[in-house]
């Protein structure tokens, strides 16, 4: 009866000396098994595994920290993407509204909306394929600089008591995908040019 | 709070360590990362063979602790709590896809230990093969193999780990090494 595979990790790794297992000493087989498996052994405890860069470890640590951070109560900001992406562009929209008739009337003069309404040849330009990337980020500055703006000039409590968060309006756009910004865009457009009529 | 300011948690024994954790005190987990992280990417390197799966395993091992501290009931330490966590998770990633196993080449900061140059190189060259031939292993036997070998933890605790056997680990651990033979062939 040739020695178990437990019997045999146990005797290569010096759990039990061999002298526990007679066995050994009448058999070939059970020898050059035990033989190979110390072998393998120390082959295998040889193989380092390779050590990053120093900087990695911080960054590690920085990276598990920012997530814990985003999944603790009343944490980020992030936790709020859903209800912005799902229902975020409506709100904001009738938020906007409501700023965008002040700011259309008002007599000081508004520099977004004027470049909004006009919409500036690089914005044009960029629409094509090849600046289409850069176009976004430009389209959600402008939008983010004019949301601001529009947020600015509403009254927040009167905002709060019809459940809407003026002051976090600009933040929302931040957040918006880019469906969403594109959405946002027209509908603006829209009541600018239906207010200003 | 930046991840090295653990200020007064790093006095804290164990335990007090993970109440402090999910009272949420500042630096707390931060602490617990910073303990356990070389070891949790060792044991995934080892598990997936490359640094970018290693990085990203490790990620999600600590954002899984943090998210079962509530169910950790001390009755292991941490480390071991933690070598769980890591094993499933590199359980789930190889049997969903085969991960690549890095090329020689590019391999991080090196420990050059007085070596000459053809010494390291061949050094390198073994730990590579030895490292690509543990990555095909099935994954019991691997994961078996790699807590053995490189972290230290009895067969018992290895049991706890991959909800098995002390006999079934010993098992696995011969396998392993036979598998592990077969495979390297002359090189050993």
């Amino acid at each position: 009866m040739h020695l178990s595979a437990a019997d045999l990790v146990d005797l290569a790794e010096g759990a039990r000396p061999e002298s526990s297992a007679p066995h050994l000493t009448t058999c070939a087989a059970c020898r050059i098994q035990l033989a190979e498996l110390r072998a393998t052994m120390a082959a295998a405890a040889e193989a380092d595994v390779p050590e990053p860069s120093p900087l990695f470890w911080e960054h590690l640590s920085r990276r598990v920290h920012d997530a814990v951070a985003a999944e603790r109560p009343g944490g980020l900001r992030w936790n709020w993407l859903p209800v912005y992406s799902l229902a975020g562009a409506a709100l904001l929209a009738v938020i906007v509204f409501t700023g965008v008739r002040i700011f259309v009337r008002s007599p000081q003069p508004a520099p977004s909306a004027t470049a909004l309404q006009t919409r500036p040849a690089p914005l044009a330009a960029l629409d094509q394929d090849d600046g289409a990337e850069a176009a976004d980020a430009w389209r959600g500055d402008v939008w983010l600089t004019f949301v601001a703006d529009l947020a600015a000039g509403i009254d927040a409590d009167a905002a709060r008591d019809e459940g809407l968060d003026a002051l976090n309006a600009d933040e929302a756009v931040m957040h918006l995908s880019e469906g969403e910004l594109r959405e946002l865009e027209r509908l603006l457009q829209a009541q600018i040019r239906e207010s200003g009529d | 709070m930046t991840p090295t300011e653990a200020g007064p948690v790093r006095d804290l024994d164990e335990r007090a360590l993970v109440e402090a954790c999910l009272a949420n005190e500042a630096g707390a987990f931060d602490l617990v990362v910073e303990r356990h992280r070389r070891a949790i990417y060792q044991l995934c390197y080892r598990f997936v063979g490359n640094h970018e799966d290693a990085s990203d395993l490790t990620q999600d091992v600590f954002l899984r602790a943090y998210r079962g501290l509530r169910a950790f009931r001390g009755q292991s330490s941490i480390a071991t709590w933690l070598h769980r966590i890591a094993v499933n998770v590199c359980l789930n990633r190889v049997s969903a896809k085969a991960a690549p196993v890095e090329p020689l080449e590019s391999q991080q900061v090196e420990d050059t230990r007085g070596e000459t140059a053809s010494e390291r190189l061949l050094r390198h060259e073994r730990g590579a093969r030895v490292r690509a031939a543990i990555a095909q292993l099935p994954p019991k036997q691997r994961a078996a193999l790699i807590l053995r070998t490189y972290h230290d933890m009895s067969h018992q605790e290895i049991a706890g780990v991959l909800k098995s056997s002390a006999g079934a680990v010993k098992a696995n651990v011969f396998h392993a090494l036979r598998g592990l033979k077969r495979l390297l062939g002359e090189d050993l």
